[in-house]
């Protein structure tokens, strides 16, 4: 039985295992994350550490003799936050040297549908919160230089999957003159944008909030508008509350608006 | 009266509008502007109704001259009256919009005074929007059939799509309930409007500074049910409006109804069942290359009910399948019964490196349920079955209930059928009832 290889559970981690997995004479058996593997009685485990250098060494084979394509599907479906996602990328990383570019027409094999599933769920929740993100206008204090605006859009998320990084380049180009930030409470991350305008002006920090921010004036009136827009649009000899149901589960609701009243 | 009262009058009064899309333009962020538009098209929240809801759709009045049997916001009609004013409307959209409640908005209006009076005030408020306030968000704007044309043309400049609703798909219909309009003042504003867009796109093309004009194309709307025009008759004027009037989409909403006048049906649900059916054969019209004649026919005018239009076609047409996977071509594929595009694409794309059997099928995600039918791999059946009419249609319109699937998955198929068939409760015709469940699939 092979070693399994183990990583700290950063995309540079699993980057760096792929790599020494790709240049080792014996294969490991598997690749996992620190938080995920259980001690097995004969299971061998190596644990890798994480270097920048070899984990561009992993990039660079991924992208030049697999494809660009399939080192999209790695890296989404590392954002997908799924049970053994690092296993699943490590089987298709061996087969994609093995079949070069060809590797994502093996369309029944499970070693590629495996990253495809998990990277089209990513795209699923991040298209769905593209319509989901619900900002509240906040008071963030008297304006001054850092703070010009005296307020934020503020939105809080809980999704599945890392999607914060995937869904803020929508609302920079969208909303490039608006402070905002989307605020993923599961994670402890936010998209911040800085509302100065067109251009890269967004950026992922860490936070944490003690109190959930003051709405500023008018928000109600808004909100209150909305869910009174949305009550009057319905057609009562169509309700059918199974069907918005699965097209917007119900995990979600929390953080609309219209729904946690 | 204050803004929330209007709000809930006016998006009453356009609910009956089933278009809520958002796709098809890309229009950019302008420079201190605000929004932009999704090609893709979003969906912010599902009503109770479970409709998708992507626009502020409202009125900017319901107040109508007209008097058309069919609309609830007919001149005769007893309902609370309210108009917006501009600013009104111009406030609404970019707050719902910057909360990402909405992607833009979608106005149409009851006719007041008269077709210019109304046009000209849409006119304002959509101007307002995008050049006072810079508004780069979706805008659907109705045309009000009867304006000037030039009225029209220049709202196109500002929206993203417009639409004419046809409503009633005949003239004799058109003469019997809404005998203030007719057929030309519909189809003309159609007609230049598609014209207007070819040619714009045309200049957009050979000079990207060139202004767009309705760039995700021109839409309408069919009632189903509160005229007599069989199925046949309205995949047709679809299939003509795609093809000569260039439209994006044609809607239907199944008729509800808003008034008992006589000249109207009597029933007590809309016929959901059928409108399901129509937008089933119109997907095969644009994304499956079918002819609106290879549906339905003047010997066989509607569509049939408890099978989808694919199916339908397939068991008459027996003669082109079974259609071999490994080696049959993409448009071949496109046409058996239970595969979309995206199981056509990927067969098309596995294929090429590997032979394809039964069990790959499914792990690609294709749908076998019905396909199985009518479909070798590497020239094996998936069971041994007679290839006649009758008992194909059998096996697809589904078993007796006695007979339902063993274990989890059996249950849990049933499960998704039975969600399925919530849309359709208690809107099927009493000979086919009992199998319905196992005909009505989600696969458009």
């Amino acid at each position: 039985m092979g070693a399994t290889y183990i990583y700290d559970d950063s995309f540079d981690g699993l980057l760096t295992a792929l790599f020494t997995a790709h240049c080792a004479a014996v294969k490991p058996e598997a690749i996992a994350a620190e938080s995920e593997f259980e001690d097995g009685l004969f299971a061998e485990k190596i644990t890798v550490k994480t270097d920048p250098d070899m984990a561009a060494g992993a990039v660079n084979i991924i992208s030049n003799f697999i494809s660009l394509d399939a080192m999209h599907n790695i890296f989404y479906a590392f954002l997908a936050e799924s049970e053994n996602h690092g296993g699943v990328i490590y089987d298709y990383f061996s087969f994609g040297v093995e079949k070069g570019r060809a590797v994502d027409k093996f369309l029944h094999d499970p070693r590629v549908i495996g990253v495809h599933k998990l990277r089209d769920k990513l795209h699923c929740e991040k298209h769905r919160l593209l319509g989901l993100i619900r900002f509240k206008k906040v008071e963030t204090g008297t304006a001054d230089s850092k703070n010009p605006a005296g307020h934020l859009y503020y939105a809080s998320i809980e999704p599945d999957n890392n999607v914060i990084g995937l869904v803020a380049p929508h609302f920079a180009h969208r909303l490039p003159g608006e402070p905002w930030m989307i605020h993923d409470l599961k994670r402890g991350i936010a998209a911040l944008n800085n509302g100065q305008g067109r251009g890269a002006n967004w950026s992922i920090v860490d936070i944490s909030l003690n109190a959930a921010p003051q709405s500023a004036e008018k928000e109600d009136l808004y909100q209150d508008l909305w869910r009174a827009f949305l009550k009057s649009l319905v057609i009562e000899t169509r309700i059918n509350p199974k069907l918005q149901k699965r097209c917007m589960p119900v995990r979600y609701w929390k953080h609309l608006v219209e729904m946690s009243k | 009266m204050d803004v929330k009262d209007k709000l809930k009058i006016l998006s009453a009064a356009a609910k009956y509008d089933v278009s809520c899309v958002s796709s098809g333009s890309s229009r950019q962020n302008t420079a201190g502007g605000i929004g932009n538009a999704a090609e893709s098209g979003i969906c912010h929240t599902w009503g109770a109704d479970g409709r998708c809801v992507s626009l502020l759709k409202v009125l900017l009045t319901n107040n109508c001259i007209y008097n058309c049997a069919y609309c609830i916001n007919r001149a005769t009609n007893e309902v609370p009256r309210a108009s917006f004013t501009v600013d009104e409307i111009v406030d609404l959209t970019i707050n719902f919009y910057i909360r990402n409640y909405i992607e833009g908005l979608f106005l149409s209006s009851g006719v007041e005074v008269n077709a210019n009076y109304t046009m000209e005030r849409m006119l304002l408020a959509v101007k307002k929007l995008r050049l006072e306030k810079k508004f780069n968000g979706y805008i659907h704007l109705k045309a009000i059939p009867g304006a000037d044309y030039s009225l029209i043309s220049e709202a196109g400049m500002y929206a993203d799509r417009m639409s004419v609703n046809i409503e009633l798909p005949s003239e004799e219909s058109l003469k019997a309930l809404a005998p203030q309009k007719n057929k030309e003042n519909i189809l003309l504003p159609m007609k230049r409007i598609g014209a207007e867009i070819i040619e714009k796109a045309e200049e957009h093309k050979k000079n990207y500074k060139a202004p767009q004009f309705v760039p995700a194309g021109q839409s309408t709307q069919l009632i189903i049910g509160a005229s007599p025009e069989p199925d046949y008759k309205i995949i047709k004027l679809s299939e003509s409006l795609y093809d000569k009037f260039n439209l994006k989409r044609v809607f239907y909403s199944a008729y509800i109804p808003v008034s008992d006048n006589p000249k109207l049906p009597v029933i007590s649900k809309p016929p959901l069942l059928r409108e399901h059916r129509l937008y089933q054969a119109d997907w095969l019209l644009r994304f499956y290359g079918f002819l609106a004649d290879e549906l339905v026919n003047p010997a066989r005018p509607q569509l049939d009910a408890a099978l989808d239009p694919k199916a339908a076609w397939a068991i008459n047409n027996l003669q082109n399948f079974p259609v071999e996977i490994n080696r049959a071509s993409y448009e071949t594929i496109l046409r058996i019964p239970g595969v979309g595009v995206r199981s056509a694409k990927k067969i098309v794309t596995a294929r090429r490196v590997h032979a394809l059997n039964f069990d790959d099928l499914k792990r690609l995600g294709v749908v076998l349920k019905r396909a199985k039918y009518f479909i070798t791999c590497s020239g094996k059946y998936y069971e041994k079955l007679v290839f006649e009419e009758s008992s194909l249609r059998v096996k697809l319109i589904g078993p007796p209930p006695a007979l339902p699937g063993s274990g989890a998955a059996g249950l849990k198929k049933k499960k998704e059928d039975e969600d399925q068939l919530l849309l359709f409760e208690n809107d099927v015709p009493h000979d086919v009832s009992t199998n319905i469940s196992a005909a009505v699939t989600g696969e458009f």
